[in-house]
């Protein structure tokens, strides 16, 4: 490879980089107001504004992707390995989401901790956007030590 | 002078955002058939009386304009909250915002606790760089009264070394 290659590899790799981060940002974003949407899904089955619980469960079922796409968009990006972890953190809360109900006939104590959770995901959602938002414009191979 | 409300003001922001999390949990005993959902009615209440000392100590601790509307806002979704329940019966739809409010609610006192915290931080750095020049300059002021302390500590020293080679001596 001549040294004009080599700098054409680069620079398609930061611009790689750089949309990857844009996306995860995005996608972090959505997920949070996901999460939102998906209490006021509850909250509509509870105070029975609808009558069907298969609401609030399939739309989980929905925006449940958006967290491996956005693991592999921290890796493409070359995010910071403390957002990699909690997007990590993300991917392991959500799935522990949505088995929870699940066990709360044979374990009650842990019903509460499937609303608890909820807030977590929410906050961890929104952590997530607003600090792959500060790294969108910088370049990638020098934010990748924080 | 500020620094003290404006950790009462960050810690009691704080102290709200867990008891909205206590809150949830309590909702969350009730709707899966732990406990009783009247436990959840009751402490809501008392979570929602922690916007007054917030309140109180975010006027004390004067914020930026920023703080100081979130602060507005948290007041009003607390004051909301309650009788967000009520519309259940005539409007269910608007009772669903319920868990919406809440979820909104905790992340806003998180958000204030944190710029509360940094306002705080900034009031103790303000209030120890002005008094660190008054320091420096009083002790450059009178150079005249360090040497004669100084003077007086190497007599004293001197007085003392010599005292104690007088009592080791043997005779």
């Amino acid at each position: 490879l001549t040294a004009g290659n080599q700098q054409d590899l680069i620079d398609q790799d930061s611009k790689n980089a750089r949309t990857a981060r844009s996306i995860y940002r995005a996608l972090a974003w959505i997920f949070a107001a996901c999460v939102l949407i998906q209490v006021f899904l509850v909250g509509m089955d509870l105070f029975g504004a609808t009558h069907d619980p298969a609401l609030h469960r399939n739309f989980a079922y929905i925006y449940g992707w958006l967290v491996p796409v956005m693991l592999l968009l921290a890796r493409i990006g070359k995010l910071p390995s403390r957002l990699v972890a909690l997007t990590v953190l993300l991917l392991v809360l959500y799935a522990v989401q949505t088995v929870l109900p699940g066990f709360t006939k044979q374990f009650p104590f842990l019903g509460p901790l499937h609303v608890v959770n909820a807030f977590v995901l929410f906050g961890l959602g929104l952590i997530l956007g607003q600090r792959a938002g500060r790294l969108v414009g910088s370049p990638p191979l020098q934010e990748n030590t924080e | 002078m500020r620094v003290i409300p404006r950790y009462a003001f960050a810690a009691t922001a704080w102290l709200f955002a867990v008891g909205v999390l206590i809150q949830a949990l309590l909702a969350g005993a009730g709707l899966f058939e732990w406990f009783s959902l009247d436990v959840h009615r009751g402490f809501g209440y008392i979570v929602a009386m922690l916007v007054i000392p917030l309140g109180l100590f975010g006027l004390l601790s004067w914020p930026d304009r920023r703080t100081g509307v979130l602060t507005v806002l948290l007041f009003g979704m607390a004051f909301v909250q309650p009788t967000l329940v009520y519309a259940k019966d005539t409007m269910p739809a608007i009772a669903a915002l319920h868990p919406v409010n809440a979820l909104l609610m905790f992340w806003l006192a998180i958000v204030i606790g944190r710029r509360a915290l940094g306002l705080a931080r900034a009031s103790v750095a303000e209030t120890a760089a002005s008094y660190a020049p008054a320091r420096a300059s009083s002790a450059r002021a009178q150079p005249s009264e360090r040497t004669e302390m100084s003077a007086a500590n190497a007599a004293t020293t001197s007085t003392a070394a010599a005292a104690m080679d007088a009592s080791r001596s043997p005779d």
